[in-house]
């Protein structure tokens, strides 16, 4: 087996994971244009650019509601899930009493609940925002409570040697020691949010992408229905990107790079 | 000297010349029906280094964890400087076996964390222990993550943040052990260099004997089952001057000798 010679840096390597890509464009544009599939059911890249184009102002419009909702049930799912793991890690009785009820409400199926939800909600914003709380807080509480219970136990002792008390305990080393969990946590909460969002919005309501998907879909628009299949992709890419940029931010110390080095705060040119 | 803590540590207490720094008196601990220390009891003397020197398992942590106050003795008192501290946190510093550095922290605020968790403002905090990193071989190395130190450096570091709010006494855990023996070297003959200098009480656990007898005015053999302070070397040291030698001299050998044996009887009996 050959390996390729300095991978890492190259121009070319770096450009082939695009080549896939672009590659498929190209044979789906001519299968398309060509009519070798007719274009109603398989429409070509390009009227999908199009459709994307035209429908541009609707589907922003239904964007905001969308986002709306994944916004409002991830931020809900996020901290009750950070504040249910705080409190199954500190209780035990709490801890063993709620985690086989946790993964009992996982083997639901979220295209079961959805209409029920909306039975019990109507067609409004909150039966969206409830179901897409009960795919993300799962992630979340679960891979918290594992990354509470991984910390040193030493620096937790330190800790409690130096006097702190258990919120400083927790301030100090166990969230910090947390937040790279957290973020893998958020990163699967983000993409469930906004797949969850859709879900829920084929089944009722008067906006927002999932509603302008089952619209486009019974009027045999396949363009537009690709056109927000794209949109859905990308806006997830997008928020997947934001929250590593998040993580970056949040956790300087992952960085290795000698940028943090360099001193730059005031105080270290007075003191030192 | 630039060393002096200044009043932003809080004062424990006005000090008394008789009184010993820190007095443990009559420890016994036991998990459950398994007794672990028996009765065990040592003073430090102002200035004076003592080696807790034991087989692995021999109660020598637990005995650290009574004196910081992480765990309640079932009898027994600790003392520092005549205020009784016993089951009581934040009285003395305790650096454990790592260098235990936050790795989310700058080392500055590494350093300061003690002082910020008595209550220092992190500014004040930050500007205090700043103030000594040069005297510990730390210049520059305020702003970097612990990830970006040398062993050596980590390990100074941390002694730098016990130090800090040592006031009366402080206790090192196998402070050493971690780093390699070129390392530690440099690190013993900078830490005598530092105590002779900042008048430094400490408790030293370790199971090296060399770093027993190198560092230490006392040495203290525990062992048993539970545990109890078996025996008590004294070491003299040879005047500063011909210090260098100490290691390899006749007299050094002789301390050496003489724990190995009290450590075989400890295990014998």
């Amino acid at each position: 087996m050959k390996r390729p010679r300095s991978t890492a840096t190259s121009p070319f390597w770096r450009l082939v994971p695009w080549l896939a890509g672009i590659l498929l464009l190209a044979v789906w544009q001519l299968v398309s244009g060509l009519g070798l599939v007719p274009r109603f059911l398989l429409p070509s890249p390009a009227d999908i650019a199009l459709a994307l184009y035209q429908d541009r102002l609707l589907l922003l419009r239904h964007l905001r509601t969308t986002l709306l909702e994944a916004g409002l049930g991830l931020a809900a799912g996020v901290v009750l899930g950070f504040f249910l793991a705080v409190v199954m890690h500190r209780s035990r009785l709490l801890r063993e009493l709620l985690y086989p009820l946790l993964l009992l409400s996982q083997t639901v199926p979220t295209v079961a609940i959805a209409p029920l939800l909306v039975l019990w909600l109507g067609y409004g914003i909150l039966p969206k925002v409830v179901l897409i709380f009960i795919v993300t807080f799962f992630p979340m509480t679960v891979s918290l409570l594992g990354a509470f219970a991984a910390v040193d136990p030493d620096e937790i002792r330190l800790l409690r040697a130096m006097g702190a008390d258990d919120f400083m305990v927790f301030r100090a080393v166990v969230w910090p020691s947390s937040l790279g969990a957290f973020f893998s946590a958020l990163r699967v909460s983000t993409s469930y949010a906004l797949v969850g969002a859709v879900i829920a919005e084929w089944l009722g309501g008067s906006e927002g992408l999932g509603v302008y998907m089952t619209r486009v879909r019974k009027s045999f628009a396949f363009d537009r229905m690709f056109a927000v299949i794209v949109l859905i992709s990308v806006l997830s890419l997008g928020l997947l990107g934001l929250v590593k940029l998040l993580q970056r931010l949040l956790m300087p110390w992952e960085r290795r790079g000698s940028a943090a080095a360099a001193g730059e705060d005031a105080w270290l040119n007075n003191g030192g | 000297m630039t060393t002096s803590r200044n009043e932003l540590v809080p004062a424990l207490g006005t000090p008394v010349s008789e009184t010993p720094a820190l007095e443990v008196r009559g420890i016994s601990v036991a998990y459950g029906e398994r007794a672990i220390l028996e009765n065990v009891s040592l003073t430090l003397e102002r200035g004076e280094l003592v080696s807790l020197l034991g087989l692995s398992g021999s109660g020598k942590t637990t005995l650290f964890h009574v004196i910081s106050g992480l765990l309640r003795p079932d009898a027994g008192s600790v003392w520092l400087e005549g205020r009784e501290i016993t089951g009581r946190t934040g009285e003395i510093a305790y650096m454990l076996q790592k260098d235990l550095l936050l790795r989310h922290l700058r080392v500055v605020d590494n350093v300061a964390l003690p002082l910020v968790l008595r209550g220092l403002p992190r500014a004040r905090a930050r500007a205090e222990a700043a103030q000594h990193f040069a005297d510990f071989g730390l210049e520059g190395t305020q702003m970097l993550y612990p990830a970006e130190l040398s062993g050596g450096m980590a390990q100074r570091a941390a002694l730098l943040r016990t130090w800090l709010v040592s006031g009366a006494a402080m206790l090192l855990d196998e402070p050493f052990s971690a780093l390699d023996a070129l390392t530690r070297r440099q690190l013993h003959g900078w830490f005598q260099g530092k105590r002779g200098e900042l008048g430094l009480t400490t408790l030293l656990i370790t199971h090296d004997i060399d770093e027993a007898i190198y560092l230490s005015d006392r040495i203290l053999i525990l062992g048993g089952s539970p545990a109890s302070i078996r025996a008590e070397f004294e070491i003299r040291r040879p005047d500063a001057a011909e210090g260098e030698d100490f290691a390899t001299s006749a007299a050094y050998l002789g301390y050496k000798r003489r724990l190995l044996q009290a450590l075989d009887g400890v295990r014998g009996g």
